[in-house]
């Protein structure tokens, strides 16, 4: 998950480094498969005064399953993401990525776009921020299944900020419903707890 | 009635038929033919009408002068050596600038002139040509003049700033253009406003002492700037003190998000995926009512922030340093600074 920010400086540039413990559910008419793994990621992000961000990230790892007949998996997604920010504690974004599950002997890519907005508050008595976020995957592009009724994201977390260091906390989720093809229902889930830490490259007011 | 019998006086005075005159124009002009083909004695009474009070037509200053310097040319060829110098005083008394062209007048009535300067102390500015300086390598011209000798001191301030830049300070006599480099006196370029430019004379000859002004305005044309940035407001930074009700509004804060992440990880799930990502949004949820509640613990009393003062302070300091960047890449910006100079009413529009 991008968490963008609102510079009211100068550039600023940011690098971020996460980890996330990544839940994914599958069922495909034939019971829940899960897949849970460690997935780390890397972020780069630039802001600009007028409240304009930019960010790139590139994130992978590999998922296991207990899942009867189930292969283990690799994931790995890059992704871009645009974001505005209309008032201090409203930020707007775009973005789009790309992520990839990889078996032995199979591959399947999800190329998505996601529009959505973040809310965020700073606490009155400590550095910390409460963040809650929300969007939609308006394009769910999969190899070989139809587009998604139901396709969206949202997240909830904190951010604690220690001079030019952030580090924060998200729960994740995703969700994918896919319409019936005639072999039954595909509902896709992905659940992350994300730790996050960055550091500001190059100073620069940040709220 | 008094204006009726104004003109019937004109009508029935006048050795000229003027009849046909539209305006003090003509009037000067066929007064300047007369004055030209040597019939002074007509020329004479014609030009009396015009600076007369009971003139029926409006009589600008410029118009005024040229009637009494004629009416001075006129008399000095008459040979009415004292009337002739009592225009010609009228004429410089009005404009300081009055002079006669050497090529068009004889030298007895330039001498009669120069007695009649002489005579009469006044001192003058041109209105402020428009005019575009460069101050690195262009200067601005004031044209300033007196009567005769005496010391002149010029000087040129903004309206609003009593220090004026002394322009010229020595003895002058007649016409002097005075020049200006467009910087003040603390070696600045004059800031964008109205300014003034200020002369104070005193006669070597009379004694006497006169004064005048002009004013203008100075705009500056300048390659686009980069903007500073703006101060820091209360929105900007963060708070620097524990307030009592703070801790209230963090403990929602911290409630909300773990509402957020409990909401998300059971109402917008599938459930018929389970409830397997649930325990992640429970340990974020926990962590944030965590620390919603000691937010509200720890605003009991009222306290001061170190990490918010260290974060504030880190603020500014980036604002500081952001601001002398910016400065000093408009500084080479800024030396390309030229002035737009141009006339003004007075001190204000």
């Amino acid at each position: 998950m991008f968490t963008p920010r609102v510079a009211t400086g100068q550039l600023r540039l940011s690098g971020t480094a996460t980890a996330s413990l990544f839940v994914h559910l599958v069922d495909i008419g034939n019971g829940v498969e899960e897949s849970t793994g460690l997935v780390v990621g890397a972020e780069g992000a630039a802001s600009w005064p007028s409240r304009l961000a930019v960010a790139v990230r590139a994130a992978g790892g590999a998922l296991s399953t207990d899942a009867t007949g189930a292969e283990d998996r690799k994931v790995g997604e890059l992704g871009a993401q645009a974001s505005f920010g209309p008032a201090k504690w409203l930020v707007l974004f775009g973005g789009a990525r790309s992520r990839v599950y990889s078996t032995a002997v199979a591959r399947q890519r999800w190329n998505t776009v996601e529009l959505g907005a973040q809310a965020h508050a700073d606490f009155a008595t400590m550095p910390v921020r409460a963040v809650l976020q929300g969007g939609i995957f308006p394009v769910v592009s999969v190899h070989g299944l139809p587009k998604p009724d139901v396709a969206f994201t949202g997240a909830a977390g904190l951010e604690y900020r220690r001079g030019s260091v952030t580090g924060a906390v998200f729960y994740e989720l995703e969700r994918y419903d896919f319409p019936d093809s005639g072999s039954g229902r595909r509902l896709e889930q992905v659940n992350q707890l994300t730790l996050r830490f960055s550091v500001r490259l190059r100073p620069g007011e940040a709220r | 009635m008094r204006r009726f019998a104004a003109w019937l006086t004109l009508l029935v005075a006048a050795p000229v038929a003027i009849s046909a005159q539209a305006s003090t124009a003509e009037a000067l002009h066929q007064a300047q033919d007369l004055y030209e083909r040597l019939e002074i004695e007509r020329a004479v009474p014609l030009l009396r009408q015009v600076v007369s009070p009971g003139w029926a037509f409006e009589v600008t200053q410029d118009q005024r002068v040229q009637a009494y310097t004629y009416l001075g040319a006129s008399l000095a060829l008459l040979g009415a050596r004292d009337s002739a110098v009592l225009y010609f005083r009228s004429a410089i008394e009005r404009d300081a600038f009055t002079d006669l062209d050497a090529r068009q007048f004889t030298p007895a009535q330039i001498t009669l002139f120069q007695q009649a300067r002489r005579l009469t102390f006044a001192v003058a500015a041109r209105p402020v040509a428009p005019a575009r300086l460069d101050p690195r390598t262009e200067r601005a011209t004031f044209t300033v003049v007196t009567t005769h000798s005496a010391s002149l001191r010029v000087t040129l301030r903004p309206i609003a700033d009593p220090n004026a830049t002394i322009l010229w300070n020595a003895v002058n006599d007649g016409l002097r253009e005075v020049s200006w480099n467009g910087l003040l006196a603390d070696g600045h370029v004059a800031p964008p406003g109205r300014y003034e430019l200020g002369l104070i004379a005193r006669s070597a000859l009379l004694g006497r002492t006169d004064s005048a002004r002009v004013y203008f305005t100075v705009a500056h044309e300048t390659p686009p700037l980069e903007d500073t940035l703006r101060a820091l407001g209360p929105d900007d930074l963060l708070p620097e003190r524990v307030q009592p009700g703070g801790g209230r509004a963090d403990l929602v804060k911290g409630f909300a998000v773990a509402a957020g992440a409990l909401v998300l990880s059971d109402a917008a799930t599938n459930g018929e995926l389970g409830r397997s990502g649930g325990g992640l949004a429970v340990a974020v949820a926990g962590t944030a009512g965590i620390v919603g509640v000691t937010a509200l613990l720890s605003s009991r009393h009222e306290r001061a922030l170190p990490a918010n003062i260290a974060e504030n302070a880190r603020r500014r300091a980036a604002r500081a340093a952001a601001n002398a960047d910016v400065a000093r890449r408009n500084a080479p910006k800024l030396a390309e600074t030229v002035l737009l100079l141009s006339p003004a009413a007075g001190v204000g529009p």
